[in-house]
């Protein structure tokens, strides 16, 4: 059985931070967290893991994308949050920068949830986790190079997703 | 970012990327208790509960298609043996296969859906059992063919399932001690001796139907001895199923095949009327409004355990998955907002047609059934999205995209 105290510790924080990145929920990030770590433990199958860091941030991102994608499902049906008008409202009295950087990433999550699967996944490790193409394709049982083509197609396709006003200089309810 | 996604221009992906890596993150969860919670999980000590309603009751509901399924090709492996015996003269294996009255072997059934196993016994002329067991939960079927009756037990659950198979079992090897009049040898072909385990057996390869593969028959027996057999669906899936530790003739306790209801079971159906084509579209529905409105790429009984996968995301939270599953509830039979009483419910008859879908399409599969609705949307009326023979005879019937039903019509020209 491996040290799971060494391995949580060493690597709590970025899975953390990847889910957290990802969700922008902590009470659905800290589910996530743990759902990556148990995961973890039963993908192994008892075999010595070579890297235990890009095991566990390729599937913190598989399992916060399949969260984001299955919210932003109910959201869609029932809450009013996709629009830039409850961004505004919410963030009205924040500084500039600050909201629209959470403009900016409540986008770029919608729009992630959009996407393929495969693509999102490539994106968030290449771009938020900051993985090599190698380890990526590792993870997911491909080819660098066909890493690259998901990283350039989600890329092309996140930039079609991000709704307009994200294109905007003025955005809405930001202070400047 | 040194690595610019796009143009010269500004570019607001390139800002947003940065945004998601400077996110501003809580403070990180308590190694201590992330580690208890991994040690209790290894130990098995943690439960892991399913929300409502896919509790794990629920789940075992799915089990009785794969079970459907697995019982079909249990002639198919029967069949195939009969088939591939150039070097054990064919009436020896008939006469053989005529002496066996019981037996029990393992069948290990690997597609795209996962892995299961099912320990089968078999006591001719047409009573099977199968036990097998998905989410920590046993489930143990025994079907009497010539009755055309099944019945689920979940013991652990106390709970039954009762189904109909009067009006599917047209198609479905009820007994196959008759099925060896039809056998031909055209199909295998004889490729050597070959040591497997230790022992000295013959190695066939052959084509059955959708499947290929290769077997072992022991060569003082004329029995099978292990069999492997592939099948590739429409769009390049393999399903391998692997049957072996096979047992000829043991003494199996008639009790094993009792269809009686036990004392204490509840039923988990409300209803036991007959699978019905509107059941598989109900399952459709409910899989279409998870995927985004998007027909899945393959559906067919295996598919039954990505069902669950698919309408029970990870990661939610209770009060999450069940707002998820009244979406459900509300797609499938139009009731809004429903109340807790009539969530249950409709969860539970939903939960029914699950199971009762998955036996149909375990039937369908050995009926000339096809999956036409990769990539096709929700609502599209004009698409055909599966068809099968209709197993009473008439006609073919068929699921089009907008979840609607058609019986008894000409066999869909769809290339």
């Amino acid at each position: 059985m491996p040290d799971w105290n060494l391995i949580v510790a060493e690597h709590g924080t970025a899975v953390w931070r990847c889910v957290y990145r990802l969700l922008g929920d902590e009470h659905l990030a800290r589910d996530c967290y743990q759902e990556t770590f148990l995961a973890a433990m039963r993908a192994r199958g008892g075999e010595p893991v070579k890297n235990w860091s890009a095991m566990l941030r390729a599937i913190a991102t598989r399992k916060a994308l399949d969260v984001l994608r299955a919210r932003c499902r109910e959201r869609q049906r029932s809450d009013p949050s996709t629009s830039p008008d409850w961004l505004a409202s919410r963030n009205g009295h924040a500084p500039g920068a600050a909201a629209e950087a959470e403009q900016l990433r409540h986008a770029i999550r919608q729009a992630l949830a959009r996407i393929s699967p495969r693509q999102a996944e490539a994106f968030a490790m290449r771009h938020f986790e900051e993985m090599n193409d190698g380890e990526i394709a590792d993870r997911m049982n491909t080819s660098a190079r066909n890493v690259q083509v998901l990283v350039h197609r989600a890329a092309a396709k996140l930039r079609d997703e991000l709704p307009d006003w994200v294109h905007e200089d003025a955005l809405p309810g930001v202070t400047p | 970012m040194n690595d610019r996604l796009t143009n010269p221009d500004r570019d607001r992906l390139d800002d947003a990327v940065r945004a998601m890596r400077d996110t501003p993150t809580p403070p990180t969860p308590p190694t201590e208790q992330t580690v208890r919670w991994l040690e209790s999980i290894d130990d098995g000590r943690a439960d892991r509960t399913f929300p409502f309603p896919f509790s794990r009751k629920t789940i075992m509901r799915i089990a009785p298609p794969l079970s459907a399924a697995a019982a079909i090709i249990v002639g198919v492996v029967v069949f195939a043996v009969m088939t591939a015996s150039p070097r054990v003269a064919f009436a020896d294996v008939v006469d053989k296969l005529r002496e066996i009255q019981t037996a029990s072997f393992v069948l290990i059934i690997d597609s795209t859906q996962g892995k299961t196993v099912l320990r089968s016994y078999v006591k001719q002329p047409n009573l099977m059992r199968q036990e097998s067991s998905a989410m920590g939960q046993k489930i143990i079927n025994v079907y009497d063919f010539d009755a055309g009756r099944m019945v689920t037990l979940l013991p652990d659950a106390r709970m039954v399932n009762v189904v109909d198979m009067k009006n599917l079992t047209s198609e479905a090897p009820f007994n196959i001690i008759d099925e060896v009049g039809k056998i031909s040898d055209e199909d295998a072909e004889f490729i050597g001796e070959e040591t497997v385990d230790g022992l000295r057996l013959l190695r066939y390869d052959f084509v059955q139907g959708d499947f290929s593969g290769k077997l072992w028959v022991d060569p003082e027996t004329s029995l099978l001895y292990r069999s492997v057999m592939t099948s590739v669906g429409p769009n390049g899936d393999e399903s391998t199923i692997i049957s072996e530790d096979f047992v000829w003739n043991p003494p199996l306790d008639s009790d094993l095949f009792d269809l009686t209801v036990p004392d204490g079971y509840r039923p988990i159906l409300a209803d036991d009327s007959p699978p019905q084509a509107a059941d598989v579209a109900a399952v459709l529905r409910l899989y279409a409004y998870a995927n985004d409105g998007v027909f899945p790429d393959d559906f067919n009984a295996f598919s039954l355990f990505n069902v669950v996968e698919v309408m029970n995301p990870p990661g939610m939270t209770p009060q999450e998955r069940r707002e998820f599953w009244i979406g459900f509830v509300e797609e499938v039979t139009g009731i809004q907002a429903p109340e807790p009483e009539v969530l249950r419910a409709e969860g539970q008859w939903l939960s029914g047609r699950i199971s009762k879908a998955g036996i149909l399409l375990g039937f369908a599969m050995e009926s000339d059934y096809h999956w036409t609705g990769r990539g096709v949307t929700a609502g599209d009326a004009d698409t055909i999205v599966c068809y099968w023979r209709s197993m009473n005879g008439d006609g073919y019937t068929v699921v089009r995209g907008d979840f609607s039903v058609e019986t008894g019509v000409p066999k869909p020209e769809i290339d």
